[in-house]
């Protein structure tokens, strides 16, 4: 997806589709998302209601369309419009259990809801604009970044959902401990290959971050720091190792001292066993 | 004198001591804590103003949890520090080698650093600390004078008034925001969404927060700011390669000579009042006011031949125009409670964390803050003038520091920070998932800071827009038949037809890619 075409060509890649026909088949794809998992996870006993639930990420469909029969003449704005429509029936869904008005008074829904709306209508403007304007094409890594460490992110929300089980594989080993252990590894495993496809920066500085998440609480502050600066030092090309060490030596030593003493933040330093 | 008295308060407060009790000797000396505090704020301000790729929306996030344990004023003083201590740290590098530490001193590079190839980079420094100075005592007093009418004027809003301040002040933000204006409001509405996750103000009920613990209070603001600038940005900076080529020219003769002083006299006038002025306009700030100041100098000379190769007035105004704004903008923030600019709303977060609602009432109800911070600023500004000359050269040398060395750094400082904040580790995540989205906004040339505005006024307009409706029986129209409503929402809407138009008359959108001007 890196690749974007041109102001209003239609390029082609490896598989011989023209890049338009390709984002039109994501949309397809991502509106069709919708239905199948309210189906899969819905709340209503029928079917149809479940289906029905899942029925806010539909009108991406019309995106889709667009993208098929027109080219894409601003890459940028299309699909940053497409976003934009995207977060905003997303939040139509979240909200959708809220009640709205009662009288003359706002309801706890109203706001969430006009708010939606609203970035809803902006974004299929500024798509609109990515139409019928010509712009720059998109930059690269405009999406495999986001994507590569969003994977990551998301890839956590199983091992906290079954942190119970994760926890007692190993007997002799204290769950928590377990359960970071696991997520830091899952982590770096995934983060390693999709190297190959995503740029280091967002994927290696996400990778950091969550692996400091995830050790902070049972394992201390200066592991948790250490591990992580370690492991943004592949966030950029140029890798020193000896420097890399001792740096990030420094700077756990100074967080450690700057944080629970100079500022009197109750945080842990050392793993609880 | 009300105003003198005002200002004697606000000196006290700045000049308080302390007792500051040493845990392990068992005694306490007196400390005085605010002035040190405003040194720390100011030194760390330009640190960040000389270093590029970290900005001071970023470190002013970063640097928020740290301040939680401060008094407020305390914690108030050091933020503003480091507000007005970067747009003097950036104007050092735009000298000396062409590299503006800040986007408020891009322009200061264009005649500073010719001034330094030609061997003057010394009075081209001195004029600009002194062009700040100046702006910083001006403003400084301008704010001390308009506090109080301005807030006396608030205290005659209501809410639909002051729904509808908010929305001419946003709009003010969109209209005067470089790029697309269309998705300038998309940002803003996407912070307002952002900004309705958590309990709902009236019933209490959970919207949004599909159960999640952490996101029943609502998404932190630190969390926002963190990730959508400071973590985007280095994500951004990362994938371009250093060229820091450091060509230091030798700083000598720190005097400019009396002919100097004649041009950048009118100059520095110039540029402060109309950084004061576009300051105190919302989504106006140092950037705007420094290019603003520098185009109007060049209009106003007699040779403008000379701009861009030299000319001192090129460095002069702009340098004073972005400190005269860096400061004003804290008046619509202390009177009216809305802030101008991403950075403003910054100090918002802040001061809602330390349980100060900004608006009028800060003024009557907590005096020692308002001229306490105030004061703070002309004592800073002096501070700034007297401590960075000297040090030109060990700022400079900061700069040989890598890319690659700083980043994990302010990394781990934004980890450990938003951490401690409620202890919990999902907050962590949660700014490395805005720094995805901040990166991904970028990318597709949507500014993020309109979006932090949305976000902490979100809460503000959705509570005001609902008693006003309440009031009203539900009658929408009352926000446009209460003169004062109807005149600000009147305005707004002026304001965003002038500046749609010429988008119905060309083809192009690149038309608001103005700014550079």
């Amino acid at each position: 997806m890196s690749e974007a075409g041109g102001a209003g060509v239609a390029r082609h890649d490896a598989g011989g589709l023209p890049h338009h026909h390709r984002v039109a088949s994501i949309f397809f794809v991502l509106a069709l998302a919708g239905p199948v998992l309210g189906v899969i996870f819905g709340k209503p006993p029928e079917f149809y209601a479940r289906l029905a639930s899942g029925a806010y990420s539909l009108p991406l469909a019309v995106l889709g369309i667009a993208a098929l029969i027109l080219p894409l003449r601003s890459p940028k704005d299309f699909m940053g419009g497409a976003l934009l429509v995207g977060m905003g029936l997303f939040a139509l869904w979240a909200c959708s259990d809220l009640p709205g008005m009662r009288g003359f008074a706002f309801g706890p829904g109203t706001a969430p809801r006009m708010f939606a709306y609203a970035m809803i209508f902006l974004g299929v403007a500024v798509s609109a604009v990515g139409l019928f304007t010509d712009g720059p094409p998109e930059e690269p890594f405009a999406f495999s970044g986001p994507l590569g460490g969003g994977l990551l992110v998301a890839v956590l929300i199983p091992i906290t959902y079954y942190s119970n089980r994760i926890g007692h594989i190993v007997s002799g080993v204290s769950p928590d401990i377990m359960v970071a252990a696991v997520g830091a590894i899952v982590v770096l495993g995934l983060a390693f290959p999709l190297m190959r496809v995503a740029p280091r920066g967002p994927l290696f500085i996400t990778a950091a971050t969550l692996i400091f998440a995830v050790t902070v609480r049972p394992l201390g502050l200066v592991f948790a720091s250490f591990v992580s600066l370690v492991v943004s030092a592949y966030a950029t090309e140029e890798i020193r190792w000896v420097e890399t060490l001792i740096w990030a030596a420094v700077l756990t030593l100074f967080c450690s001292l700057l944080f629970p003493w100079g500022l009197n933040l109750p945080l842990q330093l050392w793993p609880r066993f | 004198m009300d105003l003198i008295q005002n200002l004697a308060l606000g000196f006290g407060v700045v000049f308080q001591f302390v007792d500051l009790k040493i845990g392990f000797l068992g005694i306490s000396i007196p400390f005085p804590m605010n002035i040190f505090l405003c040194f720390v704020g100011a030194m760390v301000g330009t640190l960040i103003g000389v270093l590029p790729g970290i900005g001071p929306l970023a470190t002013i996030a970063m640097l928020l949890p740290i301040t939680f344990g401060l008094p407020p004023v305390g914690a108030l003083i050091m933020l503003a520090g480091i507000y007005y201590g970067a747009q003097y740290g950036g104007s050092t590098t735009s000298i000396l080698i062409n590299i503006p530490g800040e986007s408020s001193s891009v322009v200061t590079a264009l005649d500073g650093h010719q001034m330094a190839k030609q061997g003057r980079a010394g009075p081209a420094l001195a004029i600009a600390a002194i062009g700040s100075f100046i702006a910083g005592c001006f403003s400084t007093v301008l704010v001390a004078a308009l506090g109080a009418p301005l807030t006396s004027l608030a205290l005659l809003f209501g809410p639909a008034e002051y729904f509808s301040l908010m929305v001419l002040g946003l709009v003010f933000a969109v209209v005067l925001a470089r790029g697309s204006i269309l998705k300038a409001i998309a940002m803003i509405l996407f912070g307002l969404l952002l900004s309705t996750v958590g309990s709902d103000i009236e019933t209490g009920q959970s919207r949004m927060a599909f159960d999640i613990p952490e996101l029943a209070d609502g998404i932190g603001f630190v969390t926002v700011a963190m990730g959508v600038f400071g973590y985007a940005e280095i994500m951004r900076n990362l994938e371009q390669t250093e060229s820091r080529d450091i060509v230091q020219s030798k700083v000598t003769g720190l005097m400019p000579t009396w002919p100097d002083f004649k041009v950048a006299a009118p100059a520095i006038g110039r540029g402060t009042i109309l950084g004061s002025i576009l300051g105190i306009l919302p989504g106006g700030g140092a950037v705007i006011a420094a290019f603003a100041a520098y185009t109007f100098e060049k209009k106003m000379s007699k040779t403008p031949e000379r701009f861009g190769h030299g000319a001192i007035e090129g460095v002069a105004a702009p340098e004073s125009a972005n400190n005269a704004a860096a400061q004003t903008s804290f008046i619509p923030l202390l009177t009216l409670g809305i802030p101008p600019n991403a950075v403003m709303a910054l100090m918002v977060g802040a001061m809602t964390i330390h349980g100060i609602v900004p608006g009028p009432q800060v003024m009557t109800k907590q005096p020692d803050l308002f001229w306490g911070l105030i004061a703070s600023m002309w004592v800073g500004n002096l501070m700034l003038v007297v401590i960075n000359l000297p040090l030109v050269g060990l700022w400079v040398r900061l700069l040989r520091v890598p890319y690659r060395m700083l980043f994990p750094a302010i990394l781990i400082f934004c980890a450990i920070g938003v951490y401690s904040i409620n202890n919990a580790p999902a907050d962590a995540i949660m700014v490395a998932t805005f720094g995805l989205v901040g990166y991904w906004f970028v990318k597709h040339d949507f500014e993020p800071a309109p979006m932090l505005l949305g976000f902490v006024l979100g809460p503000l307009m959705e509570e005001n827009l609902r008693r006003a409706m309440l009031i009203a029986r539900g009658d929408p129209t009352t926000f446009v038949t209460r003169p004062i409503s109807g005149g600000l929402l009147f305005l707004a809407a002026l304001l965003l037809v002038l500046a749609v138009m010429p988008m119905i008359r060309s083809k192009r959108d690149e038309v608001f890619v103005e700014g550079e001007a």
